[in-house]
């Protein structure tokens, strides 16, 4: 398993225990993702990935090394992390925003391949190259931030919640750069709250529930054979086209 | 019967707090006179540091500007009971309008109260600033105060002698006098603390935003604690001239300041325990200091001058690393009581110090 | 306007700029705004006393050393182990640093104010455009101006610069990106001491004495730019710093003698308001779109 969470627990703010006991895999080359309501512990699963917030018991490895030991570092991993406000550097310009995604890459020549790459991807992101980044509208933010997560080269991308707030068109092509990154071969862990396009274009899905228990995971049909998970959902993920990328 | 019990076990602190004075009182009055002298200012800084508290602990803002009050408090002393002859010398120059102060006099009880009440005055007109400022901005506010009143009082010769010491102040700060305004001290700042607005200037300190949607006007309570804490700060400026016969402007600005702050941070500055606590012992802390620099540990020879300063800092940097909130925290002293009721305290002391005791930011 | 009015209130300007850029930049990147920045300019006019024998380039390198290592130290034993307090605990913390090196210089060499001999370049005047212009104000105007533009060019081309800038505005995140917050920090300071060193040298010239509260003045100064330009924005913040200079040349001509010892008073009153009224600062042109 490329990272590999058992039994976490994880405090958030000074009282609240967000995550008691949540146990998830992602296997290389997987694209798994995280849904549930709001509140059940998601982000809180990634920014403990990261070491944003400290875990109080259980394990997180990453590639057989626990994140949490002193050496750990998720830039010399290359783990990739686009937090849910895309923590887009408002002041700066667009540009600036994309060389500080390989800021510790010495590799000159491949990072500016690489940002060509991005810019191809993202075509608003080189109209804009010289803007500062504050001034671009939400969507294009969330652009920028997913392209200056792919700089890192990263092992693992972690998306959080890249489609809050935008515009449905938007919300389509943010899903079309996820389905393609997997086809490329990036290991992806999304946290989503469209539970319907999560299932579509997952793997594996995990259904968490608060304080961060996952309740289920397996492909869309394998969750609807699940009497909790349904419940919980609302609706039968086996009524979810799902996985239609991967044949 | 139950309501008794609540009732004597709330005045505990107020009469730990009396008596950590009455100690401070009666150390002072049977000493030599270095130690008396020593008592005397502790006394004096512990009406200022319990009225900064009443600010600061209530409503978690903290300020920079209360030693300002002060200054007020001691001019205004100074005006009131320099005699009216002497007066005539002092201040030969005061512009027209000003004239009738080189005629005006008080007893020195109706003169502490009137310079806490020109304190209030200056509270009074600041009041809308502090009510609309919290954290950084409300310290570097309240800083700019304490800045222009100094300049002022600097500046403004004719009428408050610059730079020039003020002199001829009669002696009439004695340490049960000092004594007897702690107490009062301590009982209004206790009874504002218990109060409706206290509690609710609490809340805010608390969670701000959670305060100001449950219909809690913030600005106005804090501007109440604002008020009666300048009035307190001019109350021990006025004793403080009363004590020293001369003072200059100097003692009225930054190092003033740092010193008292120093009090309100390591005894904790979300507690009128803390800043008691803290005022006595960085009171005896100073003194122990000064005697070191002087010599006194080290056969005579004098250290540095600067040393006291320079360990009084690195105690400050150390209290602010390793607990931000002070010996205090946010507790107020209590007497060890029986095991039921300890434990109750425990657990809710452990509540607090698990969470909620931030200042809004 | 004849020619050396306008470079004497071009170059105050540039001097209080820097000295605003001083203090605003370590409150952008870790919220601290820093009374003992005085401090750091005192330590720098400390070696100028010091060395004021030695050849200039010598006295101008030691004031140099002595603001960068005065500046690391603070950082190494205060603000480093107080990284996640809140912005007024460490601000009081820096009350402390203050306090200290202030102490230090009292026990050495400073317990009263001393004087250092002007250089005599510095007295003369130049014939410049058919006004006469000293030296010294040309000189504040040339070192002040080149310091800023070096800043700017600093923080806005180079790698250092945008991790500087980023790690400002979102420090987890820049440190999710990999920018090393241990060396980008330490970095901050060493720029924060240069820029005091460089502004302690011109105030030195002018002024030819120097005491252990020295710095208080010149931090006060970069407190009221930094506010009134906005102090999350470093270019609001220099030109805050900048108008403060212009003005306050300004003022000192045009305000009736009596009133000039009044001038603080004026400067903060405008800082209280200033906060009341627009507390993100008069020049930041807050126009960040927020989702």
């Amino acid at each position: 398993m490329l990272l590999d969470i058992d039994n976490a627990y994880i405090q958030y703010g000074p009282s609240v225990m967000a995550v008691q006991g949540a146990s998830l895999q992602v296997a290389e080359g997987e694209l798994v993702s995280l849904i549930g309501q709001n509140g059940a512990g998601k982000s809180t699963l990634l920014k403990a990935v990261m070491g944003v917030v400290p875990l109080h018991s259980g394990a997180i490895t990453f590639d057989g090394s626990p994140t949490d030991a002193r050496s750990f570092s998720t830039v010399r991993q290359r783990i990739s992390y686009v937090p849910e406000d895309r923590g887009i550097f408002t002041k700066l310009t667009v540009g600036e925003n994309l060389r500080l995604g390989g800021v510790t890459r010495r590799d000159k020549k491949a990072l500016a391949a690489d940002i060509e790459r991005e810019l191809e991807r993202f075509p608003v992101l080189r109209k804009y190259w010289g803007k500062t980044a504050g001034l671009l509208s939400g969507g294009e933010q969330q652009q920028l931030a997913i392209a200056r997560a792919l700089l890192l080269r990263p092992r693992l991308l972690l998306l959080d919640e890249p489609t809050l707030g935008l515009a449905p068109i938007i919300v389509d092509l943010i899903f079309d750069v996820v389905v393609r990154l997997r086809e490329e071969g990036m290991t992806i862990l999304l946290v989503e709250q469209n539970a319907v396009r999560a299932l579509e274009v997952s793997d594996r899905t995990y259904v968490v529930q608060a304080p961060g228990r996952v309740l289920g995971c397996g492909s869309a049909a394998e969750l609807g054979k699940l009497p909790a998970v349904v419940d919980y959902l609302g609706f039968s993920p086996s009524d979810v086209r799902g996985n239609s990328h991967v044949r | 019967m139950k309501m008794f019990a609540s009732s004597s076990r709330s005045a505990q602190t107020p009469i730990l707090l009396v008596c950590l004075g009455l100690l401070t009182a009666l150390v002072g009055a049977t000493a030599g006179l270095t130690v008396g002298r020593v008592a005397m200012v502790t006394l004096i800084s512990l009406v200022f540091v319990i009225g900064q508290s009443t600010f600061t602990g209530n409503s978690g803002v903290m300020s920079f500007g209360h030693v300002a009050f002060m200054a007020i408090g001691a001019y205004t002393t100074a005006y009131l009971t320099i005699p009216v002859p002497l007066k005539g010398v002092l201040f030969a120059e005061l512009p027209h309008s000003l004239r009738f102060l080189a005629h005006v006099h008080a007893p020195f009880i109706p003169a502490v109260l009137l310079s806490g009440l020109a304190a209030l005055v200056l509270g009074l007109v600041t009041a809308p600033v502090v009510a609309r400022l919290s954290g950084l901005q409300s310290g570097i506010a309240t800083l700019a105060l304490l800045v222009v009143v100094y300049n002022v009082l600097n500046s403004w010769t004719a009428v408050t002698r610059g730079s020039s010491s003020m002199i001829g102040i009669p002696r009439n700060t004695t340490t049960w006098l000092a004594f007897a305004f702690v107490v009062a001290a301590v009982i209004v700042s206790w009874a504002y603390k218990k109060s409706r607005s206290g509690l609710q200037l609490q809340a805010s300190r608390e969670d701000y935003w959670a305060a100001v949607a449950s219909g809690v006007a913030v600005g106005r309570h804090r501007a109440v604690a604002w008020i009666l804490s300048a009035f307190l700060c001019g109350v021990s400026g006025s004793l403080y001239a009363g004590f020293l016969m001369s003072f200059n402007v100097n003692a009225f600005f930054l190092s003033a300041t740092f010193a008292f702050t120093v009090m309100i941070v390591i005894g904790g500055y979300l507690s009128l325990s803390g800043a008691v606590v803290g005022a006595v012992a960085v009171s005896v802390l100073q003194e122990f200091l000064r005697r070191l620099q002087d010599g006194e540990f080290t056969g005579g020879s004098a250290l540095p001058a600067g040393l006291a300063d320079l360990l009084l800092a690195a105690v400050l940097l150390i209290v602010l690393i390793k607990a931000p909130l002070g010996l205090m925290g946010v507790r107020e002293l209590r007497l060890p009581g029986r095991r039921r009721s300890q434990r109750a305290e425990a657990a809710k002391g452990a509540a607090g110090a698990e969470g909620e005791v931030r200042a809004p930011v | 306007m004849s020619v050396d009015f306008l470079v004497a209130m071009v170059g105050l300007g540039a001097l209080y700029a820097l000295l605003t850029i001083g203090v605003a930049l370590l409150f952008g990147i870790l919220g601290l705004m820093n009374f003992a920045y005085g401090e750091i300019i005192m330590a720098a006019a400390f070696a100028m006393y010091l060395f004021q024998h030695s050849p200039w380039p010598v006295a101008v390198a030691m004031a140099l050393v002595f603001a960068v290592v005065v500046a690391l130290l603070s950082e190494r034993l205060a603000f480093f182990r107080l990284r996640d307090a809140d912005p007024v605990t460490l601000m009081i913390a820096s009350f402390a640093v203050s306090l200290a090196v202030q102490s230090v210089a009292r026990m050495t060499v400073l317990p009263r104010a001393q004087g250092v001999s002007p250089k005599s370049f510095l007295t003369r005047h130049l014939d410049l455009l058919g006004a006469s212009v000293s030296v010294r104000e040309l000189l504040t105007l040339a070192l002040c101006g080149g310091a800023l533009a070096a800043v700017a060019l600093l923080l806005g081309r180079t790698g250092l610069g945008i991790q500087l800038r980023a790690a400002a505005e979102n420090f987890q995140m820049a440190k999710c990106l990999g920018v090393r917050a241990n060396l980008v920090i330490p970095c901050a300071f060493v720029v924060v001491g240069v820029l005091a060193a460089i502004s302690s040298i011109v105030l030195v010239w002018r002024q030819g004495s120097v005491s252990a509260d020295m710095g208080l003045q010149p931090m006060l100064i970069g407190v009221v730019g930094a506010v009134v330009g906005g102090m999350s924005n470093l270019r609001g913040a220099a030109l805050g710093g900048f108008l403060l200079g212009a003005a306050t040349t300004l003022l000192e001509t045009v305000l009736p003698a009596n009133l000039i010892a009044f001038r603080d008073s004026f400067l903060f009153t405008t800082v209280i308001l200033v906060l009341i009224v627009r507390p993100q600062g008069l020049l930041s042109g807050a126009k960040v779109r927020v989702s």
